[in-house]
């Protein structure tokens, strides 16, 4: 009587021991799972939306390539008209590799038309200050 | 009932009558019926008790184990294609803005500006749209156009590259955009305009443009290279000083 007893309270301690056990991983697996779907939804739902300061750095230190990239971004309005000196930068910098590029295959015409928007570019290159921009890039370019 | 003795009122439970204080004959086989009773109650009781303790000992806790994987199978079923939900939420938020879109892309193409074109196609995700399938191919050939255009820049402006790995990437690059011009139209669950095979032909023309300025070749050596295997393009660009 006495062992049935015993060995019944330990069939009843074992189950409730590995209901436990299997509760306790469902629920850690649980949770892990949801923080991963929150964490990746969160990360391929971001967009990396730049600040002005991104911009002047990408002016400042010559990386015209990455700034063209910047330019495409979706930015405020205001922030837009913050960087608006930063985005004629980089219109120029464009133009002028098409300048370039046009006046050594002798087409005066294209050349000029690109020559044209450069000029376009310049009053609000001056107007925020970059001026020394324009010089960097004929001296990268050789123009 | 009524004391056989006296004939007075008499309740079961009284042991002996109130008036004349005769015993009760009932009373003795009441007591023993309601302690059966009782005894009877107490184990029903017990065993329901334990009935229902086995049962809700074992239903809670495998009730709580089903929803518990239920619920992990649901996540993980979520995680698994939560690439399909945020292309959804991100499809619903293009087409909010799809005019937008729509305008923004036919400028740059009308300004001929493949780069902007390029850009902002794949940084508003518009590949993701069915109704932008139509720029698909046009934006394949924009992306190879870019990397020339890139790496080319890379050899003018930084000092990382080599002469020898840019014509290696541009001549890779290049020959992506002439494909881009051979397989245009080519697929039929690719919707392409007729109207955008020009501007390929422009995006090549540029792009010889640009690597005959950039590498300095002469532009009609450059303009040979799409009858050239990538491996003679990229010998021609390294010995540009050659052609020079």
């Amino acid at each position: 009587m006495l062992k049935q007893a015993w060995k019944r309270n330990g069939e009843l301690r074992t189950s409730t021991l590995l209901t436990r056990i299997f509760t306790l991983l469902l629920s850690v697996t649980l949770v892990f799972g949801i923080l991963t779907w929150v964490l990746t939804v969160g990360e391929d739902l971001h967009t990396y939306e730049p600040t002005a300061d991104d911009f002047f750095s990408c002016v400042e230190y010559g990386d015209y390539l990455w700034l063209g990239d910047l330019k495409q971004r979706t930015i405020s309005d205001s922030l837009r008209e913050e960087v608006a000196g930063c985005i004629a930068v980089s219109d120029y910098f464009e133009a002028a590799v098409f300048y370039q590029a046009y006046c050594k295959a002798g087409q005066e015409t294209e050349a000029e038309k690109w020559k044209q928007d450069m000029e376009s570019l310049l009053p609000t290159i001056e107007a925020y200050h970059l001026r020394f921009a324009v010089t960097e890039i004929h001296e990268k370019l050789g123009l | 009932m009524k004391c056989e003795h006296c004939g007075s009122p008499l309740a079961i439970e009284q042991e002996r009558c109130p008036f004349c204080g005769q015993p009760n004959p009932h009373f003795q086989q009441h007591r023993e019926d309601m302690k059966r009773f009782s005894a009877d109650y107490q184990r029903t009781k017990q065993h329901v008790y334990q009935q229902t303790q086995k049962w809700t000992g074992l239903a809670v806790p495998l009730t709580v184990l089903a929803c518990l994987l239920l619920l992990n199978i649901v996540v993980y079923g979520a995680l698994a294609n939560s690439w399909e939900f945020t292309s959804w939420l991100s499809r619903r938020r293009i087409l909010q803005q799809e005019e937008l879109h729509q305008s923004r892309l036919e400028q740059y193409l009308s300004e001929q500006d493949y780069l902007s074109f390029h850009r902002y196609y794949n940084q508003n995700q518009l590949y993701l749209a069915d109704e932008f399938d139509c720029y698909r191919s046009l934006d394949n050939a924009a992306s190879s156009f870019e990397s020339v255009y890139r790496w080319l820049l890379y050899y003018r402006c930084e000092d990382y590259y080599s002469r020898e790995e840019v014509a290696d990437y541009v001549a890779d690059s290049l020959g992506y955009l002439y494909e881009s011009k051979e397989n245009f139209g080519a697929y039929e669950f690719q919707p392409d305009d007729p109207a955008h095979l020009p501007l390929i032909d422009d995006m090549i023309e540029k792009a010889h443009l640009l690597t005959s300025s950039i590498l300095d070749l002469p532009l009609d050596l450059v303009e040979t290279f799409p009858d050239l295997s990538a491996a003679k393009r990229q010998d021609c660009m390294e010995g540009a000083a050659e052609y020079a």
